[in-house]
């Protein structure tokens, strides 16, 4: 009989509600966002943990709704007079917007699933490790909404305390290195390349669910039953997870172009090779043959600290993804192309302006980067062939070493 | 007897509601009649172990409630239909009337035929399936009547239950008081006393807290005089009855 009361519920109850408001939630959530996911298992898993950010407040709402819907339907007295305990249609309640959010989840998520599986060039070991904690972490959150509800049974209440744990879960992120963290479900602290250990995982999971626990009971109004979860829950914080994580190195092996010169993304973002190499290749091949010039392009998730390669220059692929898989902003892919060709650890040169004008040094990198665009100032183009590149290996020679003397120097004007 | 109360005081706050009460009601149909803010709704409450008594004392189904155990006991076999009748609106007729068959811990294997019947009784089985919240306030109030007599209870209380019935649905509900009243005992709340002398075996009126009346709708008819008002004798009755308690 329970699942058929569940079926009621799922059917007519709050339930639907909460499935729409989730399933339009999450699809906002993706749409908003693709760079952070698509084409990547690894980072759909992630981003979900992101997505609690929106989606826990919309569960504690749905909660809280659900528990004052015998308030605003008027049944309050009649249920008052039923031999079934409260508590009973409470956890049926709870289950059905529960059941009906995580329901509401499953479509947007199986377009992306759908999505990310036509582009993914990388699963690798343990990328699902976030995934189970997001069931876990929602029916939390539905839970305490089913608690906030019960004491106050308004109309406003659902909004007003889907609103409040909006802002309380994202205070963590202006504390980014607060271990606290840990105890949110919603994260931004992972990232689609780092594996996180299995015990992380489990000890959230754990924590979340007594937590869960401990809400149903006291809605419930069984106070010292709810002694017992909150006892462990506390417990946990004494011992806080092991904070250990460690970057997938298949994750970030390099794949690149075959033909000279090399153009080189990590493995989880091989899928954008194409559409990169299309954007680096002209800028690479002007550069060919000049001495002292990069020679490869490579994505910058695969530089490691100290491990300067003169011949490569490095570009950003950070929220690059576009939702059919190609390259977002190429004009910013180049940018942040050239600007690696000096070398951008350099202090910034004393009493300069940054005025072409006014400063010589200037005025020869934006001839230089003029010329990488394919449109080399009249001064620079009246000089042979040749001579414009030994100028060109010249100013980069001087970039990577720091030395605005010489930038200033080679000034053409 | 079904409900036997004593001496049942209930306060809100320092009003006193119900001033030492006695009511004695067994199988049947019986009606409780009285002026607003007389008491009925309070009493009605407290029958239905929603309001809880300040004084007195209140045996239902034979037994006095001192525990959970009897309270689940005793609820099991009640049906309530409160004056201000509450419901989920995108539930189906069936489903509420099936939700509230499960609150009452009816057996499993026993509520679907149990549903339908009580839809068959107020004559909504043919819109079993419309959502409650098209349904026109009358058939709303049959619904509750529904989920009211649905675990076949032995003490059935109804507030008003007829407001809101077209005559026709109220002839046909009458029917079904008498029905109901073979073999549980029926507390019938309203104003509208002509219900009270078709359908009911006993009257009781309560005014001011207390029953100042208890006999058979013939015993209260017999009551009035040509000189009190009122357009029909159980009228003139109910009006005599109040004049002289309060006199």
């Amino acid at each position: 009989m329970i699942g058929r009361i569940l079926r009621i519920e799922l059917r007519h109850g709050s339930a639907a509600l909460a499935a729409l408001a989730t399933a339009v939630g999450l699809t906002w959530v993706l749409v908003a966002n693709p760079a952070q996911w698509v084409g990547q298992w690894g980072g759909l898993a992630v981003y979900l943990r992101m997505c609690l950010l929106v989606l826990c407040p919309l569960f504690l709402a749905a909660g809280a709704w659900q528990a004052g819907r015998d308030r605003r339907a008027r049944t309050v007295e009649l249920l008052g007079t039923v031999p079934r305990p409260a508590w009973h249609p409470m956890l049926t309640g709870w289950a059905a917007v529960t059941l009906g959010g995580l329901c509401g989840l499953a479509l947007p998520l199986l377009v992306a699933a759908a999505m990310t599986a036509r582009l993914a060039t990388y699963a690798g070991p343990g990328w699902w490790g976030p995934l189970p904690t997001v069931p876990i972490g929602l029916a939390a959150a539905s839970a305490l909404g089913v608690l906030i509800g019960r004491r106050f049974p308004g109309r406003f209440t659902a909004p007003v305390a889907g609103l409040a744990l909006y802002v309380g879960l994202a205070l963590p992120a202006y504390f980014p290195d607060s271990r606290w963290a840990v105890l949110s479900p919603a994260t931004d602290e992972f990232r689609s390349y780092v594996l996180w250990p299995a015990s992380f995982h489990t000890w959230q999971a754990a924590w979340l669910g007594l937590l869960a626990a401990v809400f149903l009971l006291l809605a419930t109004r069984r106070w010292w039953a709810a002694v017992v979860p909150a006892a462990l829950a506390g417990t946990l914080l004494v011992a806080l997870p092991p904070d250990e994580p460690a970057e997938d190195p298949g994750a970030l092996a390099l794949v690149c172009t075959e033909r000279a010169p090399r153009v080189c993304v990590t493995r989880i973002n091989e899928f954008l090779l194409p559409d990169v190499d299309a954007v680096l290749r002209p800028g690479l091949e002007r550069l060919a043959g000049i001495p002292g010039t990069p020679v490869e392009a490579v994505e910058e998730n695969a530089r490691r600290p100290g491990g300067h390669r003169p011949g490569t220059a490095w570009f950003s692929l950070l929220d690059q993804a576009t939702l059919t898989g190609g390259v977002a902003r190429r004009d910013w892919l180049e940018t942040t192309f050239r600007s690696s060709l000096g070398d951008d650890g350099c202090p910034p040169p004393p009493d300069s302006t940054g005025d072409p004008v006014e400063d010589a040094s200037w005025r020869t990198e934006l001839a230089a980067f003029l010329w990488m665009e394919g449109d080399p100032p009249p001064e620079l183009t009246a000089l042979p062939g040749q001579r414009q590149r030994e100028w060109i290996g010249r100013v980069f020679a001087a970039s990577r070493a720091c030395d605005r003397a010489e930038l200033a120097r080679l000034a053409l004007s | 007897m079904t409900v036997a109360v004593e001496e049942l005081t209930v306060r809100y706050g320092r009003r006193v509601v119900l001033n030492g009460l006695d009511l004695a009601l067994d199988t049947g149909v019986h009606g409780l009649l009285g002026p607003n803010g007389a008491g009925k709704t309070t009493l009605m409450r407290v029958l239905a172990t929603v309001a809880p008594p300040n004084g007195g004392g209140v045996r239902l189904l034979g037994s006095a409630i001192t525990g959970e155990k009897e309270l689940r006991a005793v609820r099991r076999q009640l049906g309530y239909l409160p004056q201000t009748f509450g419901f989920y609106p995108r539930f189906t007729v069936r489903e509420f009337v099936e939700y509230f068959a499960w609150l009452k811990e009816m057996p499993a294997a026993r509520i679907p035929v149990a549903v339908d019947r009580a839809l068959e009784r107020v004559g909504l089985l043919d819109r079993a399936d419309d959502r409650m919240k098209t349904l026109s306030g009358g058939m709303q109030r049959r619904a509750g009547i529904a989920q009211a007599i649905v675990n076949d209870p032995r003490l059935l209380l109804l507030d008003e239950p007829t407001a809101g019935l077209d005559p026709e649905q109220r002839v046909a509900f009458r029917s079904l008081l008498r029905e109901l009243g073979v073999d549980a005992c029926v507390l019938v709340s309203t104003h509208l006393v002509e219900d009270v002398a078709v359908a009911c075996e006993r009257v009781s009126l309560v005014d001011g807290g207390r029953l100042v009346f208890s006999g058979t709708p013939a015993q209260l008819a017999a009551a009035g005089g040509d000189g009190d008002a009122g357009d029909s004798a159980i009228e003139r009755g109910y009006t005599a009855v109040l004049r002289a308690a309060r006199a």
